[in-house]
């Protein structure tokens, strides 16, 4: 990176004139903070940073940063949380990482049932706030301490999505940030004075000018203020919790709520029942509890996971179903549910845990599904963890999605680690109509495994788009590379991201890949 | 499924990787940057306004303001990746934190791992590297002139306890020996606590004695601030002192002083009981031997000083992966709650979540700004409870929570807990 050339020095000295000396930085220091996380590519690329790291203060000050970017023709990306480097670290010269630090704005609004939230704004302190006054959000399993506005806009799996919906779908109005530095917003936002209570129109929809399910990372536009659906919390106001920090647990009043952990003899059987408990529209929260994350998330050292490990402690309960009844509305309801669910389970052939490892389980790790809590575990395992093979479709699409993911496994372990019998998470949304499946491989974070993990991707990327599979991996390889799989969707996309990105300095690479699309046009034409 | 498949095992080939121990640059390579060091853990965040646990990172905002931007630098700086010259903001980046721990205490949630011993050492590794922050450089010369970390005399040490009879045991032997630690020494505001304090142990028939004017530094804010040797000279002289004077209990009322002699010293062959004075008090009120007898109608909030809590967990030998973050979190609080007519409410951020005052890490010398910024954060925590004062245990935090109230011409009392406990009696 050419730190300290003229062009840079000229950037520098602009982003100043935009937010003055405290809130831009391109010493070496403070750019290296920017420069790897938890994740294969990240950790390969560890030492290319960007060259300037700024902190806007509002949407105005995002908008000059745009403008400036488009002036000097200098790449950026966008930062909140903090975490997925692979999707916004520096790829190119000149790099400019927005941090939204300063962007923290919170705004309950009861009567609505929403919140208003800027950047920065954690999904803990929405559900603190919102919990004041009996109202909730969902809670993405990486953990509550993520951005809030992030996490609906690119993927969050919400522990409670179940009922509560899809991240994407809670998600009511969006002030943007075009990457020619235009405003935009959506739904009822964009009528004057009428607020951010309705997501649709007027108009086209524009919510999904960010991509469907994962997001665009970014690359058409940058959501500065986003409007989210709370959802009633028949809780407390705060979570009663007790012990010490890493033994914390957590007790929900059990008159409002109560967890079920039902064991099936197949993968067949526990999702023909989630479709017979999803068809009775009863619970708040229901996932299938992998062995290898039920172990990861309650070993409260590594060496107690590799304890477990070899007891096969977690691998005892394969097939498991996780699902907490709440009790919305009243008691009643919570006896209601029970009797509903009871009768499924003895019809579906289930079998509910004993009590010693409900006991363990619910307070200390169950609990955390209203406010997650132990998931950044996942990368103590072995130091790094490829979240491959990741799906979202209809439900029952797990069950061709199990053996496939399996048998590729089994080839790329090693470099994986050993699961607890297997890593195969299940989380259905609304009602499950809709499902997501994660089977997440833990690695050691060696340089040499992680050339083999990258090696086991393109794979993947490959056996998905000749499936024409929707994973993880697809979603998030830019869509000129799988694009021609899909009906050719990477066209009118290619087209929108000219249409608005012009200089293609909003996280290029990214999502779209302009370049490689112009390399290839310009081939075609040299053979035409 | 990826186990048991009729080959070998596929299991972690570096032995860290399942079962933990000390090794520093693993500690920063494994580094994820899951961000759960920047903040309160998420079941315990009660409220947005004070769900940062940080005090850097949230001053700051720069991510290599926290604990998880000072891992990317100390690999960076152990792989010969990042040189001192590199950036002229390095070595502030080292020092702008005030160690509280709380970065290192949500880390060992997820990680089970010890981040503040990696930036302890890094500052342990500047000043071998001869980078000395120019701050703290007359802090130390006057250390090694003066033997106190407050720019103080050697011959002003003993002042505070001028007119208390009290045993001096450089003259004679004794068992108990109370450490009163330099920011109470030099601090003239404080001078009354600390009396209150020997006199507390005295009156319940304590056999106390100090060590007078001969007291020196206990060595634990050089160590903090990475000057090893100067803390190891220290705590030398003072184990040999106090085993010249047939001591056997050391009590202070100083959390840093105490963490450094319970657990610092430990390291160096110390055998003697440590006590801070919140403990001492809790065992001779649960004794019968201290009684509170006057009714004090005051709404209170008390302050964890970081090192009467979470740092006693994270000493240098004293980690145990998957323990809890263990600190003196009771004992003042029965304290408390025993007097008559005080009510207790928490703040948002309390025991192994606390806010620093932001007097730590040299921070109080350093950047003052900052360490006032720390602290104003800390009276608005309270303030937030409707207490009309703040309890604390340390005169660090003291100094530092006292100081933003006036600042901030705020209404707030700031009380050290013995200070209370003599209204009750």
């Amino acid at each position: 990176m050419p730190l300290g050339d003229e062009k840079h020095k000229l950037i520098y000295k602009e982003l100043v004139n935009v937010l003055g000396f405290d809130y831009v930085a391109d010493g070496a220091a403070i750019v290296r903070a920017y420069s790897r996380d938890m994740f294969a590519v990240s950790v390969l690329r560890r030492k290319r940073g960007p060259e300037f790291i700024v902190l806007p203060g509002n949407t105005e000050d995002v908008q000059r940063i745009v403008q400036l970017a488009n002036r000097y023709k200098f790449p950026f990306s966008v930062m909140s949380g903090g975490w997925m480097l692979p999707l916004m670290g520096a790829a190119k010269q000149y790099w400019c990482i927005i941090d939204f630090k300063r962007m923290n704005g919170l705004k309950i609004d009861e009567k609505n049932m929403c919140a208003v939230i800027e950047p920065s704004v954690t999904h803990a302190q929405v559900q603190a706030e919102a919990m004041k006054v009996g109202l909730y959000n969902g809670i993405p399993l990486v953990g509550a301490h993520m951005s809030a506005l992030a996490n609906h806009a690119w993927h969050g799996w919400h522990g409670t999505a179940y009922r509560s919906g899809f991240s994407t779908r809670n998600i009511l109005g969006m002030e943007l940030v075009l990457p020619d530095g235009e405003l935009l917003t959506t739904g009822s936002l964009a009528s004057p004075e009428a607020g951010s209570f309705w997501g649709e129109g007027p108009g086209p929809d524009l919510r999904n000018l960010r991509k469907g399910i994962v997001g665009d990372d970014g690359s058409l536009g940058i959501i500065t203020r986003m409007t989210i659906k709370l959802h009633p919390w028949p809780g407390p106001r705060f979570l009663p919790t007790e012990g010490v920090r890493p033994q914390k647990r957590c007790q929900l009043p059990t008159n409002r709520f109560k967890w079920y952990f039902i064991n099936y003899p197949t993968e067949k059987a526990l999702i023909d029942a989630m479709y017979e408990i999803g068809k009775a529209e009863i619970g708040g929260s229901m996932e299938r509890f992998d062995p290898q994350r039920m172990a990861y998330e309650y070993a409260k050292s590594r060496q107690e996971y590799w304890q477990l490990f070899n007891e096969r402690y977690w691998q005892s309960y394969p097939n498991t179903i996780g699902i907490c009844l709440w009790g919305f509305a009243s008691e009643r309801q919570l006896k209601y549910e029970e009797k509903v669910l009871e009768q499924i389970i003895e019809e579906t052939g289930g079998k509910l845990w004993p009590d010693e490892a409900y006991q363990k389980f619910v307070p200390y790790v169950a609990n955390s599904r209203t406010r997650s809590i132990w998931g950044p575990r996942w990368c103590r395992i072995g130091g790094s963890m490829q979240t491959g093979w990741l799906m979202m479709d209809t439900l029952d699409s797990v069950l061709d999605y199990f053996p496939t993911v399996w048998e590729h496994m089994n080839r790329y372990t090693p470099p994986y680690l050993e699961g607890q019998g297997d890593s195969a998470w299940v989380l259905t949304f609304d009602f499950c109509h809709f499902a997501g499946a994660d089977n997440a491989g833990p690695f050691e974070k060696q340089d040499e495994q992680i050339k083999g993990v990258l090696g086991e991707a393109m794979e993947q990327i490959g056996i998905d788009t000749k499936n024409s599979m929707a994973t993880f991996e697809v979603a998030t390889t830019p869509v000129n590379v799988t694009g021609p799989a899909f009906a050719n969707f990477h066209i009118p996309l290619a087209k929108i991201k000219k249409a608005i990105d012009p200089n293609n300095v909003s996280n290029p690479t990214r999502f779209i890949d302009m370049d490689a699309i112009a390399r290839a046009e310009q081939e075609k034409a040299k053979s035409d | 499924m990826a186990t048991e498949k009729g080959k070998a095992l596929s299991l972690p080939t570096d032995d860290w990787n399942s079962k933990y121990y000390w090794d520093m640059r693993k500690v920063a390579w494994n580094c994820a940057r899951c961000s759960t060091c920047k903040w309160v853990d998420v079941w315990e965040v009660k409220d947005a306004r004070f769900a940062k646990i940080c005090p850097s990172s949230l001053y700051y905002l720069f991510d290599a303001y926290s604990n998880q931007g000072r891992m990317d630098l100390a690999l960076a700086l152990i792989d010969g990746d990042l040189t001192y010259d590199d950036d002229p903001e390095l070595l502030d980046i080292i020092y702008k934190c005030n160690t509280c721990g709380g970065c290192d205490a949500m880390c060992k949630g997820v990680q089970d791992m010890e981040p503040l011993r990696v930036m302890l050492e890094i500052r342990a590794k500047s000043i071998e590297d001869g980078q000395l922050l120019p701050q703290l450089m007359p802090i130390i010369d006057n250390l090694r002139k003066e033997d106190n970390m407050m720019m103080g005399k050697k011959a002003d040490r003993g002042k505070w306890a001028e007119g208390l009879e009290v045993k001096d045991l450089t003259m004679e032997q004794g068992e108990v020996v109370f450490h009163a630690g330099c920011r109470v020494c030099y601090d003239e505001e404080l001078w009354p606590v600390a009396r209150g304090m020997v006199t507390l142990l005295k009156n319940a028939g304590v056999d106390v004695g100090i060590m007078g004017k001969d007291e020196t530094c206990c060595g634990g804010r050089a160590f903090q601030m990475g000057y090893q040797g100067e803390f190891t000279k220290y705590a030398e002289n003072n184990l040999e002192a106090w085993k010249n004077a047939g001591v056997k209990t050391v009590v202070t009322g100083c959390a840093d002083g105490y963490y450094a002699i319970k657990r610092l010293y430990t390291q160096l062959g110390a055998e003697f009981e440590v006590l801070h004075i919140v403990e001492y008090i809790d065992r001779l009120m649960k004794e019968g031997k201290i009684k509170f007898t006057r009714n004090v109608p005051m709404r209170v909030t008390y302050h964890d000083p970081c090192h009467l809590g979470r740092r006693l967990a994270q000493a240098p030998g004293f980690y145990v992966p998957g323990a809890p973050m263990m600190g003196v979190y009771e004992p003042p609080r029965d304290i408390i709650k025993s007097i008559p007519g005080v009510e207790l409410v928490e703040m948002c951020r309390i025991k192994e979540y606390s806010w620093c005052c932001g007097g730590g890490g040299g921070v109080i010398d350093a950047y003052p700004e900052f360490n006032n910024f720390t602290a104003t954060e800390r009276i608005k925590e309270a303030e937030a409870t409707g207490a009309e004062a703040i309890i604390t245990a340390c005169p660090w935090c003291q100094r530092s929570l006292t100081d933003a109230v006036t600042d901030v011409e705020g209404k707030m009392k700031v009380i050290d807990i013995v200070e209370l406990i003599q209204q009750a009696m």
